[in-house]
């Protein structure tokens, strides 16, 4: 990389260097990453070296280390991504509203007239998990943690009076994607908005168990709700985003910044390898997959996880799976700021923590950033944390003068040795992925979730004995007490949903609805049984059954009791 | 009669619903790591806590929640244990509002950890009320 | 404060009996604690056993065990039969405590009011550890169980104890683990009654399918029961019917040879040299322990004045005394 005058000249500094710092007490200079990885207090030129030009080549340009395109934040700036989402749809769509009245849009430094604008929901546990509020597993968790919804009439109070063509709605829900989507299609529909003018982003991590582990179907049914509706999507939304893959959830479990990058690509390439199963391209749909990652608080190592996991994603998707359109080895990412590093105690600290990890996703040149409510740790965010945290991306965007440049890091000794290195160790965590028989077998075998739970372990132990300080809970803390929380569900959000949604039932044609459901059940079994033939089958089923109107208790029962349902491992 | 094959026998418990289960795995390492027999499982109901516990002849159940669902789930199982005349030491953790500690202590719970608190003092708790 | 044996042992056995639940776990405790005298529960239950069937589940870690055994519950609950369930872990060597993990697969039974699961950990003493699981399956026999299944971790020496408490043993293996060799070595090959390949991607399995058959026609039994092998995937539900078909194949052969009242038999004769096998070791251990004339001789051997042979030539003139 550098002509040889400059490495001579920058070994006889590293010589000069390296006296200075045997003086210093070595315990000092043994830094490592957050996730591991050994750092040296400098560096120079000689670290660099060995690279060659392309292999940072440009922002734009192949292999995309630098960034997806040459001019980022210049152009459009990054996505708002904060979610939002609590009681019912009632007191959900009054926080959303509030958040477009402090000046909340779908981009940075936009306004909200006239533009698209984003709907993160987070929905509450039960809706999530497929049960309707009357269903006896949802007792008490109504409406906390995330809106309820559940039928159609939940929909309307969310959107009604709304231009859902300028809003991108993603359901944030594991493995009930597919249900939440055919009911926001057929909901359009009582609109007269079809479904090729609707905005969404599929979350659909049906792969979420050795992560994220509640309940779910067995991997081998599991998958196919991969297929299965990012082939619907595909032929009806276009403006639809097919496949979350997800680095955040990984990362809360416990996983480093390269078991983070290995294994998202590993279900990357899993999940494209079902969809060639049945008969799907890599060019065709590789273009609309998303990275929801991890930010977390080592700064130069988050940045560079962002730009090893583009460099490897360019590269596996051409040389191993012969992609040509640059579309496909462009991967955008949506991060969002680690909710494991927010703790209860003294609260007010994790504005400052959220703060630097959306500022090392805005260096990392990232598409979009949900940055965490301070009070996270202590209850669904108040309006207070709201605003914040959308000030946050105001004033990194409007006062820093970061947007300015792209990739601003680029050619740092540093960041670029840093770069390769969780590259290397990525790429050999993948191949080992690979030898153990690809990511369903080490999902299905927990493997993956014992490198998770070792890693975890090892952080907490760390945090219990004090060597990774946290401030305010380990260090420097002045009180034990943990304070109240700041914002309060209202308590009648769940008698209210129960109520409505009892009112809904009763007010549906049930002959067209038996008959609907019954072709749900029929579809989960060809899924299950005539696979991959049957692909393409269910999701116009659920849709009909939602235009009979069904519940999404209702229609996500019927896969739990034909595909099964619980844990592997 | 000999009695030294005693052992502290613990449920701990999560919703099948609840994600983030780091801190109670850790937690049963930690408590496996002190002696004590733990029995790990996810639920869909409270029943099934109940049942397990009864079955599995517990001294201490724990039970685990992100934010939701933690005063209806106390309540039912605290009640079930008292209508079986099983005695146990009912231990919560995970993310619950301090404002609702009160209620939780007057259903019977006798200690409550949050994200921060130290093991060793879920320990502790344990071994008071075993011995 | 937490009770300890708050109801009299018998009243609890008497309760157990008529079919209480919480007296049957709480009895159990009491026999893992030794609180109890076990000898008093045998002899007050003994005119209700023998109903039951037992079915040990034994293999390596990771090998699907509790997911076969959540399968095979559903099919035998689906049968109209009631089961007991009893899942051994190991305890840590170091701690002392344990994680009794396998649980979790077996969600879908929690609330099956004629299932009843008991997790149990070795508890560091294993010789004493099968001595209880026995104790256990026989409690659950006299509390009504159609059918008991026991499931064991298989890392060798504990498994042939306990292996020999089921009427019908299933060794678990999977392709490409190299098991078969380490299974032999703990002699649990000749113990297996049916061979379970797990995760089959059906056809792989080939080598091991070949590797078991040829074990097996080579150990000629003495019983002429030709083990077979079913292949599975229990996760996905394959084979598992297969499974029960064999067990109750096996069960019906052991009728028709009259070799489960046999076997039955011959363990009952076991269980009784054992226990007055351990009844002497333990009162001989408390003789040379407090006798004094036992310990004058021990502390001749410690100090050398007596060679440890002379030594027991002289207390085995003084036997009869004792």
């Amino acid at each position: 990389m550098f002509n040889e005058k400059t490495i001579e000249k920058d070994k006889i500094v590293l010589e000069e260097l390296h006296k200075q710092t045997c003086e210093t007490d070595e315990s000092k200079l043994e830094a490592t990453t957050a996730g591991g990885i050994a750092l040296k207090p400098i560096y120079t030129p000689s670290d660099i070296d060995s690279m060659e030009y392309e292999d940072i080549s440009a922002p734009g340009q192949y292999p995309y280390t630098r960034g997806n395109e040459a001019l980022h934040y210049q152009r459009q700036p990054w996505v708002m991504r904060h979610g939002h989402g609590y009681g019912t749809t009632e007191d959900t769509r009054k926080r959303e509203e509030f958040f477009e009245a402090i000046g909340g849009a779908y981009h940075v430094g936009e306004t909200a007239e006239d533009k698209p604008f984003a709907f993160t929901l987070a929905l509450d546990l039960p809706s999530q998990c497929g049960y309707d509020p009357d269903a006896p597993e949802a007792l008490g968790r109504v409406g906390e943690c995330g809106v309820s919804i559940s039928n159609m009439w939940d929909l309307k109070e969310l959107f009604e009076g709304k231009k859902i063509e300028n809003t991108e709605v993603i359901f944030i829900t594991p493995d009930a994607s597919l249900s939440f989507i055919a009911q926001y299609v057929a909901y359009a529909e009582t609109r007269g908005i079809p479904a090729e003018k609707l905005r969404l982003k599929s979350c659909n991590i049906f792969y979420h168990q050795w992560f994220w582990d509640t309940a779910t179907f067995p991997p081998q049914y599991a998958v196919r709700e991969g297929p299965e509706l990012i082939k619907f999507l595909r032929e009806n939304i276009p403006m639809a985003e097919l496949q979350s893959i997800t680095g955040y959830n990984p990362g809360e479990a416990g996983a480093t910044p390269v078991m983070e990058v290995a294994f998202m690509l590993a279900t990357a390439i899993g999940v494209v390898e079902e969809c060639m199963k049945v008969g799907m391209k890599p060019d065709d749909i590789l273009p609309r997959f998303y990275a929801h990652d991890h930010l977390s608080m080592d700064l130069f190592e988050t940045v560079a996880k962002f730009r090893a996991k583009r460099r490897m994603w360019a590269r596996i998707f051409k040389e191993r799976f012969g992609c040509r359109n640059p579309a496909s080895l462009t991967l955008r990412n949506y991060p969002q700021t680690a909710g494991a590093l927010l703790p209860a105690q003294e609260p007010e600290n994790n504005i400052i923590r959220a703060t630097l990890m959306t500022l090392a996703g805005v260096l990392a040149g990232v598409d979009g950033i949900w940055t965490a409510s301070y009070d996270e740790a202590l209850n669904v965010p108040s309006e207070k944390a709201v605003k914040l945290a959308l000030r946050t991306h105001q004033i990194l965007y409007h006062e820093t003068g970061i947007p300015a440049v792209t990739d601003p890091l680029g050619g740092s000794y540093y960041v670029e040795s840093l770069t390769n290195r969780i590259e290397e160790e990525a790429q050999a965590l993948l191949e080992e992925v690979d030898r153990r028989g690809g990511y369903v077998k080490c999902w299905e075998d927990g493997w993956f979730r014992r490198q998770l739970a070792d890693e975890a372990r090892k952080t907490q132990e760390a945090i219990d004995n004090g060597r990774k300080v946290v401030v305010g809970v380990n260090k420097y803390a002045v009180e034990k007490e943990v304070p109240d929380a700041m914002f309060r569900v209202d308590p009648e959000s769940e008698k209210k949903a129960i109520k409505r949604v009892k009112a809904f039932r009763v007010q549906r044609d049930t002959a067209s609805l038996k008959k609907a459901l019954g072709e749900v059940r029929e579809a989960a079994m060809a899924i299950r049984d005539d696979w991959p033939g049957s692909c393409g089958c269910l999701m116009p089923a659920l849709i009909d059954a939602f235009r009979a109107q069904a519940t999404i208790g209702e229609t996500h029962g019927i896969l739990k009791e034909v595909w099964g349902y619980g844990y592997t491992r | 009669m000999a009695t030294q094959d005693k052992r502290i026998r613990v449920l701990l418990a999560k919703s099948d619903q609840d994600a983030h289960d780091r801190g109670v795995r850790y937690l049963a390492d930690v408590l496996q790591s002190a002696g004590m027999e733990v029995i790990f499982i996810r639920y869909r109901i409270c029943d099934e806590v109940v049942k397990v516990a009864l079955q599995e002849d517990v001294s201490i159940v724990g039970m685990s929640f992100y934010g939701s669902g933690y005063l209806h789930d106390v309540s039912a199982v605290i009640q079930a244990f008292k209508k079986n005349n099983k005695e146990t030491g009912f231990i919560v953790g995970g993310t619950i509002p301090k404002g609702d500690w009160g209620k939780l202590k007057e259903m019977g719970v006798r200690g409550i950890f949050v994200p921060g608190s130290l093991t060793e003092d879920v320990v502790t708790c344990i071994t008071s009320y075993c011995n | 404060m937490k009770p300890e044996c708050g109801v009299k042992p018998m009243k609890l056995v008497r309760k157990m009996l008529a079919g209480d639940v919480n007296a049957l776990s709480r009895l159990i405790t009491m026999v893992e604690d030794e609180l109890i005298d076990v000898a008093e529960v045998m002899q007050e239950i003994h005119s209700r056993l023998g109903h039951s069937y037992c079915i040990g589940i034994t293999g390596p870690p990771g090998v699907g065990k509790s997911t076969l055994v959540e399968k095979l519950t559903s099919i035998i609950r689906a049968e109209g039969f009631n089961i007991g369930i009893i899942l051994v872990d190991p305890t840590s060597p170091v701690s002392g405590g344990a994680l009794l993990g396998d649980r979790i697969r077996l969600q879908s039974h929690y609330l099956d009011d004629e299932v009843f699961m008991r997790s149990m950990a070795s508890r560091g003493k294993l010789g004493g550890l099968s001595k209880k699981v026995k104790s256990v399956a026989k409690i659950m026999d006299a509390f009504g169980k159609d059918f008991i299944l026991l499931e064991t971790v298989g890392t060798g020496q504990v498994e042939t104890d306990i292996v020999s408490i089921a009427d019908t043993n299933i060794l678990v293996l999977m392709p490409h683990a190299g098991d078969i060799m380490q299974a032999m070595k703990a002699g649990i090959i000749e113990l297996a009654d049916v061979f379970v390949i797990n995760k089959a991607d059906l056809g792989k399995s080939g080598h091991l399918m070949a590797d078991i058959e040829s074990i097996v026609s080579d150990r000629k039994r003495e019983d002429n029961w030709m083990p077979p092998v079913v292949e599975t995937q229990a996760v996905n539900n394959i084979g598992i019917e297969a499974i029960f078909k064999e067990i109750e194949r096996h069960r019906r052969f052991l009728k028709n040879e009259n070799l489960l009242l046999q076997s039955r038999l011959g363990r009952a004769t076991d269980e009784f040299r054992e226990l007055v096998k351990d009844e002497m070791s333990t009162r001989i251990t408390k003789l040379l322990h407090e006798n004094e004339i036992f310990r004058k001789y021990l502390g001749k051997v410690e100090t050398g004045e007596l060679d440890p042979y002379s030594a027991f030539r002289e207390i085995l003139n003084l036997m009869p005394k004792f």
